[in-house]
Parts: C-alpha cells; structure tokens; sequence
C-alpha cells in the first residue's frame, strides 16, 4: 500500500509504532507441538506425526478459509461448502483419470503438470458451482440464518446426488502421480513426499491470502466488510459483488482442498465432502468465525492434536477435536480471533 | 460516527479515497489540522478515543475532493481547540467549492460558517433563511433558541 | 375430551382432520390388516418416527434453533436401552436400566449444548451440534467392544415383546396374538401418548413463550423472560422425547448399530420430514412422516420402473434411479424452504379456510 505520509515529513509529529499483534495464539501450534516432543519420546516418530498433521492442517485450512471469509463479510454460513469439496476432487477426475499417463510417466515436469491441470479444473469447477449456488439457493435467504442453514444443508444434498448421477455411486480410485508417491528419508525420518507437497500448497495459499487482504484494495474492503457491511455500502462501493467475488473464490478453494484431500485419501466418493465439513466447521469455530489467520492455527492445532492422541491415545483421539473446541473456547469464548461484535 | 475498529486510522482514509490512493498534499492539509491522526497512523482505529474516532472520521469524508458533503453534528466530543482547526478545514473547504449540508447544535460554530440556516423544532422547519439576517437578528435567535443562545 | 387430548390444537382443517384419522386407524389395526412383515415393519417406523419428527419440529418449527445432534440423543435411547439388555439379559429391569442411563447421559449432554452455545446464536448451536453428533458417532462406532462398532449388536427382547410368546392360543381376525403384535401395540400408544404430550407442550404458556422467542428473542428476553432459559429447557425435552423414540425403536428392531440410528442420514430424513410436513406445526409431522416414509419404501421401486422406461434419456434415467431418491427429496426441500415455508400442513389449513 501506498503511503504517502511517510514522504510527506513536515509535520513534527512523530507516528506512534503500530501496536503489537496477539501472539498468544500464534505460538500455540509451535508449543503443543514441542510440548509432546517428550510425551512421544522418539524423534522420528514425532516428526512423521507432525508432518502427517500439518499436511492434514494445511488440507483442512485451504477448505476452511473461504468458508469463514464468505461468513465473516456476509454473515452467511454455507452447510453446503463440504459439497464444494467433493465436487472439487470429482472434477480433478476429468484431467487426472484421462491423463493417467501423464502421472504414470517418469517425469517430474509431466507430474506436476497433470496435477496442476487437475487443480485448475477443479477450481474453475467449484467456482462456476459457487457461483450458481449463490444465486439460486443463498441469495433468497440473505440475514435469515434458519433458512440459510436448511436450504444450504438442501443444495449439498442435491449436490452430492448430482455428482453421483453424473460420475455413478461407485467409489473412484484417484492415483497419485510418481513424483508425490514414497517418501523422504533422512536418516531415521521418513516423511511422505506427498505431505510435504499439501504443506508447500496450504502455505502458499495462506501466504497468497495473507497478501491479497493486507496489501491490496480489495482485501482492505473485505476487512473492512466483515467488520462492518453498512458502512462500507456507504462509502459507495458495492458489497454485494465484492461478496459474490469472495464466495466464488471460497467455493475454487473448497475444490483446492477437495483435490488435494482426494489425493491424499486416493479414492474418491460423493460424501466425502460432507464427512471433512464437521472438522472445518471445528476449525473455523476455534480460530473464530471470520478470521483467516485463526482459522489456519485452529487447521493446524486440531490437526496436530488429533495426530499426536491418535499416537498416545487412540482413544482419546476420537474425541479429540470436540476437546480441543472446548479447550479453547473456554479460554476465548469467541475464538482464538473471534471478535466481540458477533 | 463510526469508523471501522479493526482497521487502522491509516486503512481507514484509504477506504474514504475512491481513486484507491491518498493525495500527499491533501493529507498533509488533514493532518495539519488533526494532527492526532498523524500519531495513531498505524493504531487500529478502535483502540483510540471517541473524538480521535470522530476526527478519523471526518478525515475520511474529506480524504478526496467531494462537490457535496452531508455532515452530522461533527463537533461532537472534539476539544475546543480542535473545533477551531475544523471550523477554518471547513472555510476552506467551502471556498474551494464544496458544498456542505451540516446539522449542528454548536450555533457559533454554525454562524460561523453557513451561508443559509435551517432551525428545526420537533421535527419540523421552524425557520429559514439567510445566515447573515439571522445572526443579526437577536430577537429572532432568542426567540427559536431560547436560553440556550446566553449560553453560547 | 377429544379437545383436551389434542390441547384446544384441532387439526382446522376438515380435510387434514380426515387424513389425521385415517393415519390413526390405519396405524391401529395396521397389525391386522397389513400382510406381511414389511408392512408391519413401515408401520411401526412410522409410529417412532412421527414422535422423533414432532420432538425435533419442538425446536426447529417452535423454538426457531436448527440442531444436527437429534440422532444422537434417538441413538442414546436406542444404544442405551440395547446394550443393556444384552449386559444384563433379557428382562425388563434392563429396559428401565438402559432407559434410564439413556436419560441421564440425553439431559447431560442437551443441557452442556445448550448452555455452552445457545446463549450465542443459531448457527453456532447448528455447528456445535453437528460436531458433537459426529464425535458421539465415531465413539460408537469405534468403541466396538461396548457397542460393537459398525456391525452393532443383536439382543433379545423380555420374554412379552418376542415373536414366540403368544398372549392368546387363538387367533384373532387371522393373526397370532403373538410378542410381534404386543411389541408393536407398545410402540403405537407409547408413541401416541408421547405425540400429545408434545402436543400438550407447544400448546401450553411455555410453548407460546418458545413462538414469542422464535420471532423475537430480544423481545422476549425484554419482557421478562430468560431465553436462554427457555431455549436449553425447550433442548432438553426435545431431546429426552427423542431418547424415548430411540428405545421404542431398539425394542422393535431387537438390534443396534451406527447405520439405523446415529447416522446423518437419518438426521436429514428428520429435517426433510419438519420441514415438507409443515415447520412449527405438530400435525406436520403426523403428515409427513407418514408420506415420507411411505414414499420411501413404495415410491422408490415406480422411480425404478421409471427409470427404465426412460432408457433413451440416460441422464435422466439416471437421475430416477431408486438410490437418488434423496435428490429429488432435497430439490423438494428446498423448494418448501423457499416457496411454502409451512409445508403441506399449512397448505392443507390454508384451503380448508
């Protein structure tokens, strides 16, 4: 961002520093995961189960984040966003499954080429699916939360069948290209090639996130419209479209993450959406709802949590999502970045 | 007025700017007469006090060269002083040509600036014409304001 | 007497009165007139599900909250009262045993949702629900040594409810008086009785404080009255409704396990049935209960029948496939939502008018 105040030194006036950001949050995924360095005892073992979770975390986050952007600016929350995802991970079957030989082939360029395609299709998919969604199912319901909740929970079961009208009800295997299959091994430590790549993926799109909201104009009119529609409306810029835009990009990341949790799961079924949506929904209520960057430690956290339990105590794991909600929203009832307005 | 909490006073004038960026001169203008705004560039907005909030707010009004401006008690919870620097910010923006729609109940302040004057009782136009005839006109003050004018 | 059996609520509505009988007398002698075990089997289904429909429209149609976790208090009855009769064997103590540990976990659980989230808002207690639900399902089924996991368990019934016992040597009217026909008479008055107790509650002061928070909590909670309150209460009693129709359920099927009663399915079968049958309106859930079920065990062999004969068209031959039954259920439900927010009781008042 431009400015010009800086230039501009005439005044005598000195600007204040800008005030400290929350850290608290910030070094809870660092301390949970050095934490239970000790309780799990081997090093390797930690650093697979770190790696494993963070790569669900990142996968998690990248579904999450349009989710509570879209909430956050238009106080719509869309239980149809898992059927996003499943529609992603069908339409990346229209590139990959065709292209088989691409991900067969021994060629790193060729791989990466065939999954970024499959990428692109799913999320122009998933944007052209958003866009229709927006304007035949939530766009009626606007402030009306009861209804909104049953037509989106309507419009993803219509989705789901669709998707099995379309591609039949059977399970469909989704290889993953050679270059994404085995592992890393350094010294004692193996970690999956394709963990490290979902992990590079999520920080990119949290990196380009970030971006896009501090340093652009449209990202300073969603901060500000998740803030405070009204107002917004009244300094004359239109909402409505900037919301559209937002949706539509929610919806191409929900396809993102579909795409890259189909790979990782390697099969493919309609319902797959829905079964990842409870654990977005989590997530988006521990980082509080319309927070980017609490969404993304809350992906993290729970990711990591569920990973370490399920190694300490499997038993424990099963329930280890609904612990840490409560963990945490025990000590801030709104979410790590929740704000007090909502 | 309201400004947006979460932003920085900074973020907030950039909203008010359409063409998405700030004029140096024009903001140097602004921060000659708040310079309040200048110390809390980078604070969030909501963390300053009522009148630094007003005054990001008016700030962000007059952020671009405006034909109209609608403006809404803009005294409200600013200090004497500040007062006088927004009253000589508004001259000038009058004299540049902007037209401004101002309710007030600071009557100075509005003898001060207005060309036409508007008095409101209960709802409805009481009264209306010239500013000067009616800042000449004691009686006719005393009469629509009442007491409140010896206070002023 | 009548009136005071349905709570001065009549159906208003001479053709809905007309249907509301039928659905009564069919569903009495349905043991003597349905053949087969099929028949009887949609009957008794019907019977449960018109008590956890109505128990569920208790909060969404009159208390304006959507919850996700209705099956999991229906699965509590149901796991509660079968994994105590296979512990402790076959008697009745174990019913009441299961029943009542049932009860005791549906209240803890319904007030420690509804106090955390209710006093927030709608849709935090849509999402609180729906991510507890899901826990309770991934513990039941993967705690399989308690509950049996995804398999569930079989368990046998008191001696009276089972299919060998026969109450009378004779027949009556050409069936056997035998455990299968108690068993069933058990679930329809239980049902029915339940059915105008919640009748009884929607209709009563509390029942219309609940309509005035609905359309106004901070009105409500101006006149004097603790929303939340009211909110949790009204969580509570739909829940503990639901725990009882899970136990009738369990009794009947003489089986639990995850896939008949803590699935989402299930849980969006409820929502489709409140919301086509008429939100807000008791004999809503009478209505649409027994349509929607009916078409889903009849209707679903027509599409297929259909589907067939539309071989030329293979997308929509495919879209008439009995398995996307639910497709053409959502597109309904969304129409409903959007276009007759009462649902078909509200249609049939409004044309008896």
């Amino acid at each position: 961002m431009n400015d010009p105040f800086s230039a501009a030194a005439a005044s005598q006036i000195e600007a204040l520093p800008a005030t400290g950001v929350d850290w608290a949050p910030l070094l809870l995924v660092p301390v949970v995961a050095l934490a239970v360095l000790p309780l799990v005892g081997s090093f390797p073992a930690w650093v697979t189960l770190t790696v494993a979770g963070l790569a669900m975390g990142m996968m998690i986050f990248i579904m999450a984040s349009g989710l509570t952007l879209v909430f956050g600016l238009m106080d719509v929350l869309n239980f149809g966003h898992g059927a996003f995802v499943s529609v992603g991970a069908y339409a990346a079957t229209l590139v990959l499954l065709p292209l088989a030989g691409w991900s067969g082939a021994d060629s790193v360029a060729l791989n990466l080429a065939v999954v970024a395609l499959a990428i692109v299709a799913a999320m122009v998919a998933t944007a052209i699916v958003g866009w229709i969604f927006e304007r035949l199912i939530i766009r009626g319901v606007y402030g009306q939360h009861l209804r909104q909740i049953l037509v989106t929970m309507g419009g993803a079961i219509v989705t789901e069948q669709l998707l099995a009208v379309i591609w039949g009800p059977d399970q469909i295997p989704l290889p993953v290209p050679e270059t994404l299959r085995g592992a890393v091994v350094l010294g004692d430590v193996a970690i999956e090639k394709y963990r490290i790549f979902a992990v590079l993926v999520g920080l990119a799109v949290f990196a380009a996130m970030f971006l896009v909201l501090n340093r652009t104009r449209i990202g300073l009119l969603i901060r500000a419209g998740v803030e405070n529609r009204a107002m917004v409306e009244a300094l004359g810029y239109r909402v409505q479209r900037l919301f559209v835009g937002v949706f539509v990009a929610g919806s191409a990341l929900a396809g993102l993450g579909g795409v890259l949790w189909g790979l990782y799961r390697e099969t493919l079924t309609a319902s797959m959406g829905g079964e990842i949506v409870v654990m977005v929904f989590i997530v988006i209520i521990i980082g509080g709802l319309g927070s980017v960057g609490g969404c993304f430690i809350g992906a993290l956290l729970t990711a990591l949590v569920a990973n370490y339990t399920g190694y300490l105590s499997p038993k424990v794991a099963l329930a280890s999502n609904i612990l840490v909600m409560v963990a945490i929203l025990l000590w801030r009832p709104a979410g790590l970045y929740g704000t007090t307005r909502r | 007025m309201a400004v947006f909490s979460d932003l920085t006073v900074h973020e907030n004038l950039l909203l008010g700017a359409r063409q998405g960026r700030l004029d140096a001169a024009r903001l140097e203008w602004i921060l000659g007469f708040l310079p309040a705004l200048k110390k809390f560039w980078n604070y969030p907005a909501g963390n300053l006090s009522g009148g630094q909030k007003q005054m990001v707010a008016i700030a962000r009004a007059i952020v671009e060269p405006r034909r109209l401006l609608l403006v809404d008690e803009p005294t409200k919870g600013l200090a004497p002083a500040i007062v006088g620097n927004l009253l000589a910010a508004f001259r000038e923006l009058k004299a540049s040509g902007t037209t401004i729609l101002l309710v007030e109940q600071n009557v100075s302040f509005v003898k001060s600036l207005g060309d036409h004057v508007a008095v409101m009782d209960d709802g409805r136009i009481v009264h209306a014409g010239a500013m000067a005839e009616f800042a000449a006109d004691r009686a006719l003050q005393s009469r629509l304001l009442g007491l409140a004018m010896e206070a002023h | 007497m009548i009136r005071a059996l349905l709570s001065d609520d009549a159906p208003r509505s001479r053709l809905l009165a007309a249907l509301l009988v039928a659905i009564l007398v069919g569903l009495a002698v349905a043991p003597f007139v349905a053949g087969g075990a099929r028949a009887l089997n949609t009957a008794a289904t019907i019977c449960v599900f018109i008590v956890l429909v109505a128990s569920y429209d208790l909060l969404l149609g009159y208390t304006g909250i959507v919850s996700f976790a209705h099956t999991m208090f229906y699965g509590i009855g149901a796991y509660g009262v079968g994994l105590a009769l296979d512990a402790m064997g076959p008697t009745w103590w174990a019913v009441i045993t299961g029943l009542a540990i049932a009860l005791l976990v549906t209240l803890l659980l319904a007030l420690g949702i509804g106090l955390v989230s209710l006093r927030v808002r709608a849709l935090f207690f849509a999402m609180i629900t729906l991510a507890v639900a899901s826990a309770f399902g991934v513990l039941a089924s993967q705690l399989s040594d308690f509950t049996g996991g995804e398999d569930g368990r079989n368990f046998q019934v008191p001696e009276l409810l089972r299919p060998s016992y026969r109450l009378l040597d004779n027949d009556v009217l050409g069936r056997a008086i035998d455990g299968r026909l108690v068993t069933y008479y058990l679930l329809f008055f239980a049902s029915l009785a339940l059915f105008l107790f919640l009748l009884r509650v929607v209709n009563s002061h509390f029942g219309r404080v609940l309509l005035a928070i609905r359309e106004n909590d901070f009105r409500a909670e101006a006149l004097g009255y603790r929303t939340v309150v009211y909110r949790t209460l009204a969580n509570c009693i739909s829940a503990v409704v639901a725990t009882l129709a899970g136990s009738l359920m369990a009794l009947w099927l003489r089986y639990v396990g995850p896939k008949t009663v803590l699935s989402f399915e299930v849980m969006t079968d409820i929502l489709l049935i409140v919301v086509i049958g008429g939100m807000g309106r008791m004999y809503g859930a009478v209505v649409g209960t027994v349509l929607f079920i009916l078409a889903q065990n009849y209707l679903q062999a027509g599409m297929g029948k259909a589907a067939e004969s539309l071989a030329v068209l293979p997308w929509l031959a495919k879209a008439l496939h009995p398995d996307r039954w639910m497709l053409w259920m959502g597109i309904l439900f969304i129409a409903c939502v959007y276009y007759f927010p009462s649902g078909i009781v509200g249609k049939l008042r409004g044309a008896g008018k």
